[in-house]
């Protein structure tokens, strides 16, 4: 069935009901911490489940001239389990409550994140932020958390996902932490030097450079828990710079191959996250192409093949990736370009008013629970626009106006601009058997 | 009666007090369950029918998980279900268990009762075409292929056939094997027979309002009428001699899966067996940089509820850890627990960890309607089971007596390395 078949079958579906009205939300709360950084809190009252999370901005490569993939992760997870000042490590403390604890790096941020009992969300805060406001970093803790890295940079090169990721985002941008791969190889890791880690944890994971994201059953007051950690001082007082990764002039084709099976990334140079209304207009077609199971080139696939595509919105420039995966997966390609061909011309009236209702639809279904609400806010924090992040303001907010906003001229004129040039495409096949 | 979750935890502050879970008569004989927010932004509904695995034959094994899947994909106008959901504005998904089948129905609060009007018409006359049955046999091969060379998977399907008798200890999802030949004709018979009234629950979450629950009134007013209950569940409880079963995968370490009796939830032991997992997991904790997925884990526990009564299962990873050490270690600490009474430091410990594990078991809209529809679907009064308080009266000795009662006696999975030449399947 090719894409157009499938536009048309979307537009028979499509209704005339526009979209609703926002509805009544409590606001936002955004303030500024004792010491610097700030907080943003989001309260809900369905699930009895705290977000507490700290996101920064770091580059996941150092802040040194020469990139060192993985030493973000490595100065995080570091930090974790060390525990000269907790008793023990984080992951076991935060588990005793029932929690759990995520780490979590990106080219340019980093997150920590636990999710807890409403009830332990003050003292989980406090947890936190002794740990990631004055972190301290033991040789042991060092060495557990580079055995954990190493063996996570081991298990990412049989994911073809994450391969794909690495080498897309390696083929459009020339330097810059997008274009390292994200953990590097295992062996690298294990070199790292202690003092390099402490270097990078020290001038990354501090009040100044903070966003305190908490959600759920939570209020302010919760802001006040926070242990202010070292003061500022004249070289770290402020939040640190966007860390640029500058896009290459033309990327080159990547064919390669990997244990983790095969594959195709494509990927493009996109907006930055100020441009608001190119950002929603790639967000709304990636979704509408590539959402898994519902995106028109998704369901135009065999479904063996599984296809994701998004919108990355980082603080300049974004990036819109695609993959697939599968044995066939090559045999997607024209596939997807015939969509995205499509893409450039505007979508009949009611298809396109039916794709922009399941698209918001779906962005509030991805906002649903405390997590991802707190994943949400702390990205665009980071990144660089926090009001422009989806659900700041409700469904009144920002996002949604310009969600709302959009139309099919401007989603096609937008997919012209940024997809109608030549990106990056990488091929990976699976390695070939030895006899 | 109004009951908070906030009531059951005592202690808490919350910034507002959580939303109270009432049950309401939509059909009556029909359980449901609402848990209402105006402030929402989406809704959401479960719909519950007695049509899981347990269901099915060995024959026909996984043409439950077909048969909600091509109902998916059915037609309803010329355009497939979750299609036409999705050009309202909403989202349809299915969840198939041993037993019950779930349709989960996202929407904005205008748009939820166009989306179930959709569902009740494909429920009110079930059946499925031949496109949408191949489409729905594609992905569940998928999925069973996916599983078949997961370890944890595989062991965990070893102990849970060797426990349950007859078509309880079918995989959920099927097997290749068995959904290559699952057929139209097979799904729609399995259809005619489930999709019916008896057994059927329903949850309703986040802004839903009357009218909401009017549609889905209507809905199970028009399911069709009739059908049988659950059938009872056999099991072949664990001897004294642990029973071993062995398999081979395409792996790089063994792995090794033990599988134990099990309280159900509901049942009298369940909250002390809830405090004893919690006593297991800080056992197991290897005081990793972050919380780790199942597969990321030296030791680890996999309590299995969906079935009455339940399986809980320990694993050992051999990527991770030594697997004879690792045995042994469990076996001392299982042991362990029978023997000696539990320190009352501990158990309080212990408690706490089970309460917030249940407290933050569910965190979309989709996990909460899932947690309340089950409820109904065991037809457990919410009021008087609540798990959190029932966690705060376990005793010490409940918890020993669950230990002596439960966890002296397991089978062995043992999935190994394939080396050339060595079958696939598993045998004692």
């Amino acid at each position: 069935m090719n894409v157009r078949t499938l536009l048309a079958a979307v537009a028979l579906a499509a209704t005339a009901v526009s979209l609703s009205p926002a509805s009544a939300e409590p606001g936002d709360l955004t303030g500024a911490l004792r010491e610097g950084g700030r907080y943003v809190v989001r309260p809900s009252n369905l699930v009895p489940v705290a977000t507490v999370a700290l996101w920064y901005r770091a580059p996941q490569t150092g802040f040194g001239p020469v990139p060192v993939p993985g030493l973000a992760q490595l100065a995080a997870e570091s930090i974790s389990v060390s525990s000269p000042l907790l008793g023990k490590p984080l992951a076991t403390r935060i588990a005793e409550v029932g929690g759990r604890l995520a780490i979590a790096t990106y080219p340019d941020s980093i997150a920590i994140t636990a999710i807890v009992p409403a009830s332990r969300a003050r003292e989980i805060v406090r947890v936190l932020t002794t740990a990631y406001f004055s972190p301290v970093l033991q040789d042991a803790g060092i060495a557990v958390a580079q055995r954990d890295v190493a063996q996570a940079a081991v298990i990412r090169t049989f994911s073809a996902e994450g391969t794909l990721d690495d080498r897309v985002l390696g083929a459009l941008f020339s330097e810059g932490p997008a274009h390292a791969p994200h953990l590097g190889t295992p062996q690298a890791i294990v070199a790292i030097e202690t003092t390099a880690v402490r270097a990078f944890a020290e001038r990354a994971f501090r009040a100044q450079n903070a966003t305190l994201v908490l959600t759920g059953a939570v209020d302010a007051s919760l802001a006040a828990e926070v242990i202010p950690g070292r003061p500022a001082t004249e070289a770290l007082a402020a939040a640190e710079s966007p860390a640029p990764s500058l896009p290459a002039p033309h990327p080159s084709p990547v064919a390669t191959s990997a244990p983790g099976g095969a594959g195709i990334g494509l990927g493009w140079i996109g907006p930055a996250i100020a441009d608001e209304r190119e950002a929603t207009a790639l967000d709304f077609l990636t979704d509408y192409l590539f959402r898994p199971d519902f995106g028109v080139v998704a369901r135009a696939l065999p479904p063996a093949l599984a296809i994701n595509g998004r919108f990355v919105t980082y603080h300049d420039p974004g990036v819109v990736l695609v993959t697939a995966f599968g044995a066939d997966a090559n045999a997607a390609l024209p596939t997807i370009r015939a969509g995205v061909d499509a893409a450039t011309i505007p979508l009949e009236a009611a298809a396109f008013a039916a794709a922009k209702r399941a698209f918001v639809t779906r962005i509030l279904g991805d906002l649903s629970s405390p997590p991802s609400e707190a994943d949400t806010l702390g990205w665009y924090a980071v990144e660089g626009n926090l009001p422009y992040a989806p659900g700041m303001g409700g469904t009144r907010g920002s996002y949604f106006a310009n969600a709302n906003a959009l139309t099919a001229a401007f989603v096609a004129a937008t997919a012209r601009k940024y997809l109608g040039v030549a990106g990056a495409l990488v091929t990976i096949a699976e390695p070939k058997a030895t006899p | 009666m109004k009951r908070t979750i906030a009531t059951a935890l005592g202690a808490m502050v919350f910034a507002s007090p959580l939303l109270a879970v009432a049950p309401v008569t939509i059909v009556p004989g029909v359980q449901t369950y609402a848990q209402r927010d105006a402030t929402a932004n989406l809704a959401g509904v479960v719909v519950s029918l007695a049509a899981g695995s347990l269901r099915e034959t060995t024959r026909t094994n996984g043409v439950a998980l077909v048969a909600a899947m091509a109902l998916e994909r059915a037609p309803i106008d010329g355009v497939p279900l979750r299609d036409a959901v999705a050009a309202l504005g909403g989202t349809l998904a299915s969840e198939v268990s041993a037993r019950a089948v779930r349709f989960y129905l996202e929407a904005p609060p205008e748009q939820l009762g166009p989306c179930l009007s959709l569902l009740a018409r494909a429920l009110a006359v079930p059946s499925v075409n031949d496109a949408a049955v191949s489409a729905a046999r594609t992905l569940a091969v998928g999925r069973a292929s996916e599983a078949d060379r997961l370890p944890l998977e595989v062991g965990l399907g070893m102990v849970r056939q060797a426990y349950y008798a007859g078509v309880a200890g079918q995989p959920v999802g099927g097997r290749s094997a068995t959904l290559a030949g699952v057929t139209t004709a097979d799904v729609n018979a399995f259809i005619a027979a489930t999709y019916r009234r008896t057994g059927a629950a329903t949850a309703a979450v986040g802004a839903v309002d009357d009218a909401a629950l009017a549609s889905l009134a209507a809905l199970v007013a028009a399911l069709p009428s009739g059908g049988a209950p659950i059938p009872h569940i056999r099991v072949n409880a664990p001897t004294a001699a642990p029973r071993r079963i062995v398999a081979h995968r395409d792996i790089g370490a063994p792995w090794l899966v033990l599988g134990f009796a099990a309280p159900a939830p509901g049942g009298r032991d369940y909250p002390a067996m809830l405090v004893l997992e919690a006593m297991l997991a800080a056992t197991f904790d290897d005081s990793a940089p972050t919380t780790q997925s199942v597969y990321g884990r030296g030791t680890g526990y996999v309590y299995a509820t969906d079935l009455q009564p339940a399986q809980f299962a320990i694993y050992v990873n051999g990527s991770r850890t030594d697997v004879t050490a690792g045995l042994r270690n469990v076996d001392v600490v299982v042991k362990g627990l029978a023997l000696r009474p539990v320190r009352a430091e501990v158990l309080a410990r212990a408690k706490t960890r089970a309460s917030g594990g249940a407290a933050t078991a569910a965190l979309t809209l989709a996990d909460r309607a899932s947690e309340l529809v089950a409820s109904a679907e065991y037809a457990r009064d919410l009021r008087t089971t609540d798990t959190l308080a029932a966690i705060a009266s376990v005793t010490a000795a409940d918890v020993r007596s669950v230990a002596t009662k439960y966890l002296q006696r397991f089978t062995a999975a043992i999935v190994l390395p394939r080396e050339r030449g060595t079958s696939r399947g598993a045998g004692s």
